[in-house]
């Protein structure tokens, strides 16, 4: 019985096993110039499974979605958001609206409904993003819906934060206010280094599983 | 008189039955002279408080319904701030001189810490009472008006408007408000702020950047008894709201935003109703901070851990093996063999734990898991999985034959079966374990050590008793042929292993990269029954394994993703997209496809993805049109039909203002340059 060689070969071979709960649970949110997760696998309403490998070279930004936020709606009920998503797809910008309600809670969105929404919203991201485990909000850090994540062609995050600078509820506000999105692509479309690369996101938060 | 307007920003059937019965309520108690605003959520009103050289001192009253919460001046990880508009007589105040200031609180409550879900907020669920100052002159202002927006949230939010008066004369408060301020006492930080100093831990922790500070509290010792310390952050970018903090002996454990932070600003809050403004210089500290030392329930944790470990699959063959090794020894073999064990497996933990933690100490960000984030290293053990499998159920022998009935004990044998058996048990994890791990990371390295040992000796324990303990190697069975089938049984966990492996790189890299990496397990297979078949010797056999290394590597899951992702628009096939595309004249390449359709994915991979036909499609500007046949769909269904075809794939070019040309199955590269070029 080749007991010792096949006990050696075992040991050898069982190298690097791991069960996967190691793997810390700890939530770091993306720092600016970091690395957006490139190889995450997520999702799309249109049934695809992609990441953000497949965009590579593209000025990517994530918008944080739950159509029944106050403050989502805010920018949605006078196409504000649709607005940029069109001024910047027409670029050559990926937008990403991401949904990262957990299953059963507010705002969770599945293939139909999402479609639905983009359709009753007239919206022109390049896709919405079912993330209802969380995973891709968790990477990236995700708290408030809106919450704004814009990465260049490096995959580097170039700015996250609030979509603008007031944080009211009311549409009204849009119109004299700083859009730091739209403040960001301008920059990085021009080739210049992003001026405003942090702010404080603003909504309601994300509603993950736990 | 005084009164009261509102406007609801969402107008629902609540806000008109309070408008109702609210304006009922003000003509019943008109003596109250309290302007109030009713919505579902909450309710505000605004009162008289004082006068004085400052001006006209008022407060605002937020009073949220049970279940519903407002937000502090930082709302913490999502919310919003309340935000006031202010009038004397119809004029901001101090718009006279250059700017008008804005009006903010004099003052906060301690605010509660509301967690929701992995995030954290910072604001009150009861009554809140904000006093203004307002810098008018309190003789001639007449009427004061306060235009307010704030956020109530329970599990949804819902933005609250509310436009609240005071008309003079500036009467102190009526004893009816001030005994209803006096219910709702809320209570105050501090007015003196006070500086603190922390130390910032050296990277000892997860591969996650986490940054443990620790706050030295002794300044504020003299203030009585600390109930439950919490350091409460003015700004975003200070620490991370959700993570529970840490006190002991005066020390409070935090988690900061980042490690380079130098300051911290805030409020330190001891209990709900003390609470100081603090200011905290950090320093970064040379050794890592830890606020407990080694207890024993964590020395126990681990040694559980290490116990429980020996189920788990990649240990669990290795016991077997082991006691299979035990049961045809003689007794002071399994004495010694059990003992020497045991030691190679405290010495290898003491290596292991010490080089990680020396590691770690030194700012390399390895953590447990690790390699599992790395596609080939997946790959790589699930072969090596498949492989040990195949040699347990005997499909090939590799290595020489060593005789077990032998009398003498080598002691090399066991301790190096200690040390692999460690190597192997380390990417594992069990319950308990992890955690135990996870806090021996942040003691002192001796500590750590202590930690590792006792993980170790969890492991070793069961080899042990069968090993010393009479009674236990009783219920060993003899030595006979049940061994062999026994060895066999001991194949399918390192299947399973396999298997679950496979999950894990489908999982990282997607179902498509990981392809070639299955078949590249089948190909395993057969090398492996080649081997077995071929009986090689000597060099032939190192030849034939180089070989088929070799070709194993070249099934590993491919790093590069394929051109066509991101160079040309992708969109999904629909009948009246297509026929808008075309009117509009954009060209459409046309892909009817499935997953399981393996002339499609061939002609993907060798004619369709490649860098040529990609370009060309890109300088024409046009649109990649996907219909995925992998389930049934009526519409692709119909359009095959259209096209005259009854299966897969179907390519068709549309060019614009033309007629579409439908490409025969079997796709060739000038095929189809050919056809765009037209």
């Amino acid at each position: 019985m080749k007991i010792k060689s096949n006990i050696k070969l075992a040991l050898l071979a069982a190298l690097f096993l791991t069960v996967p709960n190691l793997v810390s649970n700890a939530r770091a949110d993306l720092k600016i110039g970091a690395a957006a997760p490139q190889e995450l696998m997520f999702k799309t309403a249109a049934g695809k499974e992609t990441n953000l490998a497949a965009f590579k070279g593209k000025i990517i930004v994530l918008e944080w979605l739950n159509p029944e936020c106050p403050f989502v709606k805010k920018h949605y009920s006078v196409s504000n958001m649709q607005a940029l998503q069109k001024e910047y797809t027409d670029k050559g910008v990926i937008w990403l609206t991401v949904n990262s309600s957990a299953s059963g809670k507010q705002g969770s969105l599945d293939e139909a409904s999402a479609m639905a929404f983009v359709k009753s919203s007239s919206s022109s991201q390049t896709a919405v993003v079912l993330d209802s485990s969380g995973a891709l909000g968790k990477a990236f850090g995700a708290k408030t819906t809106p919450h704004m994540f814009v990465a260049d062609g490096a995959g580097k995050l170039a700015y996250q934060g609030a979509i603008d600078d007031n944080d009211s509820a009311r549409s009204a506000t849009i119109v004299g206010a700083k859009n730091y999105v739209k403040l960001a692509l301008d920059e990085m479309l021009a080739g210049k280094p992003v001026t405003i690369a942090q702010t404080e996101a603003y909504g309601c938060s994300v509603k993950y599983a736990s | 008189m005084l009164e009261s307007y509102y406007d609801s920003g969402m107008t629902s059937l609540f806000s008109r039955r309070f408008f109702v019965s609210g304006t009922l309520l003000y003509l019943a108690i008109s003596l109250f002279f309290v302007p109030a605003l009713l919505l579902a959520q909450s309710s505000a009103t605004l009162s008289h408080r004082m006068i004085s050289q400052e001006g006209i001192g008022v407060t605002i009253s937020i009073n949220p319904e049970p279940g519903w919460h407002v937000y502090w001046r930082y709302p913490g990880d999502s919310g919003a701030r309340l935000k006031t508009n202010w009038a004397c007589d119809g004029v901001a105040p101090g718009e006279k001189s250059a700017g008008t200031p804005k009006i903010e609180p004099d003052a906060w409550p301690i605010p509660e810490v509301i967690k929701v879900g992995p995030l954290a907020n910072y604001g009150y669920g009861s009554t809140t009472n904000l006093p203004f100052t307002l810098p008018c002159d309190r003789l001639s202002t007449k009427r004061i008006t306060a235009e307010l927006e704030w956020l109530a949230c329970k599990e949804e939010c819902i933005p609250q408007y509310a436009t609240l008066e005071l008309m003079a004369p500036w009467n102190m408060p009526s004893e009816s408000s001030r005994a209803a301020e006096a219910e709702h006492l809320n209570h105050f930080p501090k007015i003196t702020e006070i500086t603190l100093t922390g130390k910032v831990s050296p990277p000892t922790f997860y591969a996650g950047d986490n940054s443990t500070a620790l706050i030295y509290l002794a300044p504020l010792k003299s203030e009585g008894e600390v109930l439950q310390a919490r350091f409460i952050p003015d700004s975003i970018g200070q620490i991370e709201n959700a993570a529970p903090q840490q006190e002991k002996n005066g020390e409070l454990l935090i988690q900061l935003a980042s490690r380079e932070l130098k300051t911290l600003s805030g409020l330190l809050v001891l209990s709900p109703t003390v609470a100081f403004p603090v200011k905290i210089n950090l320093e970064l500290s040379a050794s890592p901070i830890n606020p407990q030392s080694v207890s024993l329930s964590l020395l126990g944790a681990a040694f559980l851990g290490g116990v429980i470990l020996n189920i788990m699959p990649c240990v669990f063959p290795v016991l077997g093996l082991k006691i299979y090794q035990l049961v045809s020894a003689t007794s002071r073999q399994r004495k010694v063999g059990s003992l020497l064990y045991a030691l190679g497996i405290c010495i290898s933990m003491l290596i292991l734990g010490g080089g990680i933690g020396l590691l770690r100490a030194s700012g390399v960000g390895i953590g447990w898991g690790t390699q599992l984030q790395n596609p080939i290293v997946v790959y790589s053990l699930a072969l090596l999985f498949v492989l040990l499998g195949a040699n347990l159920l005997g499909v090939f022998e590799f290595g020489s034959s060593i005789q077990s009935a032998a009398g003498r004990v080598k002691v090399t044998g066991p301790l190096m079966d200690g040390l692999l058996t460690v190597l192997v048990a380390t990417p594992c994890t069990a319950p308990f374990m992890a955690g135990a791990i996870a806090v021996a990371f942040t003691l002192p390295l001796l500590n750590q050590l202590m930690v590792f040992l006792a993980l170790g000796l969890g492991i070793a324990t069961p080899v042990l008793l069968i090993g010393l303990v009479p009674g236990f190697a009783k219920i060993l069975p003899r030595p006979g042929a049940w061994m062999e089938r026994f060895k066999q049984f001991l194949a399918w966990p390192l299947f399973a292993s396999a298997a679950w492996l496979v999950t894990v790189l489908v999982a990282i890299v997607g179902i498509e990269r990981a392809t070639p990496a299955l078949f590249g397990l089948v190909m395993l297979g057969f090398l492996i029954w080649l081997f077995g078949a071929l009986k090689f010797n000597g060099l032939r056999k190192a030849i034939f394994v180089l070989s088929a290394a070799l070709l194993l590597s070249w099934f590993y899951p491919n790093p590069k993703l394929s051109v066509t992702a991101n160079a040309i628009v992708h969109v999904a096939y629909s009948k009246s997209e297509l026929a808008r595309l075309r009117a509009a004249g954009t060209p459409v390449f046309l892909d009817v496809t499935a997953t399981w359709c393996i002339t499609c994915q061939s002609n993907k991979k060798l004619v369709l993805h490649t860098a040529e036909v990609t370009n060309e499609l890109r300088a024409k500007k046009a649109i990649w049109m996907e219909a995925d046949w992998t389930e049934p769909d009526e519409e692709i269904s119909a359009l095959l039909t259209e096209f005259g075809r009854a299966g897969i794939p179907l390519n068709v070019y549309f060019a614009p203002h033309a007629e579409p040309f439908v490409f025969a199955p079997l796709l060739t590269t000038s095929m189809v340059l050919e056809a765009i070029a037209k």
